[in-house]
């Protein structure tokens, strides 16, 4: 196993030199019809759809790269592009979805799911992700214009695709009143019929006024987490895979100091055809300092040569910096890979800096948690 | 030399524990270990689909992987 000087070495090696990505976030539409109050977008109440030809031009791109890429139709919120639209710009990928060289992938809040959309999904083969809180009483966070809950609708698409058997995964993002019910919440992840859940910490991101904060009730909620999944073990928790995994390859390799899996670029493409790279909370986010982090417009230049500028784009040398810092000095390093740049930049304004209550929340106690449960 | 309570201690120090969580569940096992789930094997290889910032995995390969239960909803 290679010492921590040599991983220092080559892992920073392979950041400024090796570019890789097998996944592109892709905003169809600006607009979204919630208003959910830790969203990160700043522009969902405005109407802007992506265009065919800014379609046209991705679809080129990715077929000049030549190698298989997942798409993830994300937003504003995807199903307020219109269904006819949402069909066109699909249709701009069918060439590549049949030779397998695309899939794609969606994240709704579920609330415009009908039976139309449940066919679409199908013929294109589109895998499904929900974003919902839980029962009621904890999805209070997630709001329409009229500041109206919206579980009933949110419940009203999911049966549409358990009518239509349509599998699909669920985020979950957390709020203090979670944090002392996690079994009660995987019990009801289970029960909703989800095949995955992924539990997301509220976080300081783009247009929301949260502060960053920790939560060091999140070691417990972790840790009874686990207690639930073990229970019952029948739907696949992402936090606690990642956490399994890593300590599963830690022991087989007898070290937990190995060089993690490289960095994925996640290009996001907004309606436009800008472009950013390294967090798709970037699109969109006015930093000056940072040039808005746009890389370039797909419109006008393909997206292997805008990845290819990066080893000059100062927010990514910024962030290499801050990977470096990590890798000298956190013990879980292997385990996160140096952390979130939308974290380190809405946490610190920075992106050469360490740690963040993303970290402490997200990837300490989780780890700190499953060991307790481990150790029990 | 690992301090008794570093992180990796602690970590290597359960083995016997991981081991028979896995053991109870082969397709556990099995899924941990792939590379479409797990982010630490095999870390030079570029082609997982599945990274931290998102939830989308390949439902494909064994969409309730610690169940022990052969039916699929499908």
């Amino acid at each position: 196993m290679p010492e921590l000087k040599e991983t220092i070495r080559s892992y920073s090696e392979k950041l400024l030199n090796d570019f890789s990505f097998n996944k592109i976030v892709l905003q169809p539409t600006t607009t979204c019809n919630l208003n959910c109050t830790y969203c990160y977008l700043a522009d969902r109440d405005t109407h802007h759809n992506m265009s065919i030809e800014t379609a046209n031009a991705i679809s080129e791109s990715i077929e000049k790269i030549g190698k298989p890429i997942l798409l993830i139709w994300h937003g504003g919120e995807p199903l307020a592009t219109g269904k006819q639209h949402f069909i066109n710009l699909l249709n701009v990928f069918e060439k590549l979805r049949l030779k397998k060289i695309i899939r794609h992938c969606i994240q709704t809040n579920a609330t415009l799911i009908d039976a139309e959309w449940c066919e679409l999904f199908k013929y294109y083969e589109i895998k499904v992700g929900i974003s919902t809180d839980g029962p009621d009483e904890y999805n209070q966070n997630r709001v329409n214009w009229a500041n109206k809950q919206v579980t009933s609708k949110i419940m009203a698409g999911i049966n549409f695709l358990k009518q239509y058997k349509i599998r699909f995964s669920v985020i979950c993002v957390l709020s203090e009143k979670h944090l002392q019910n996690a079994k009660l919440l995987y019990d009801y992840f289970v029960e909703l019929g989800c095949s995955s859940v992924g539990f997301n910490s509220p976080e300081r991101e783009g247009s929301n006024d949260l502060v960053a904060k920790d939560f060091p009730e999140l070691q417990n909620f972790w840790k009874e987490l686990y207690q639930a999944w073990n229970h019952n073990p029948v739907i696949r928790v992402r936090e606690l895979t990642y956490a399994l995994s890593w300590i599963d390859s830690s022991i087989r390799r007898g070290t937990t100091r190995f060089i993690p899996k490289l960095l994925d670029l996640i290009p996001t493409i907004s309606w436009n055809g800008n472009v950013v790279a390294l967090s798709p909370e970037f699109s969109g986010v006015h930093a000056p300092k940072y040039e808005n982090f746009i890389l370039g417009n797909i419109n006008h230049v393909g997206l292997d040569q805008i990845i290819q500028l990066l080893p000059e784009i100062h927010y990514y040398k910024e962030y290499v910096e801050g990977i470096h810092q990590c890798e000298k000095k956190c013990e879980f390093f292997s385990f996160c890979g140096g952390g979130q740049a939308s974290n380190k930049y809405f946490e610190h304004g920075l992106l050469n800096t360490m740690e963040t209550a993303y970290c402490r929340n997200v990837k300490k106690r989780l780890i700190e948690g499953v060991l307790n449960s481990l150790e029990q | 030399m690992n301090k008794p309570n570093s992180i990796e201690a602690r970590v290597l120090s359960k083995k016997d524990a991981i081991a028979a969580l896995l053991e109870r569940n082969p397709a556990g096992l099995a899924n941990l270990r792939s590379e479409n789930w797990n982010n630490f094997d095999n870390y030079d290889m570029r082609d997982d689909p599945d990274t931290e910032w998102n939830n989308w995995v390949d439902w494909d390969q064994d969409p309730n992987p610690f169940s022990n239960s052969d039916s699929d909803d499908e």
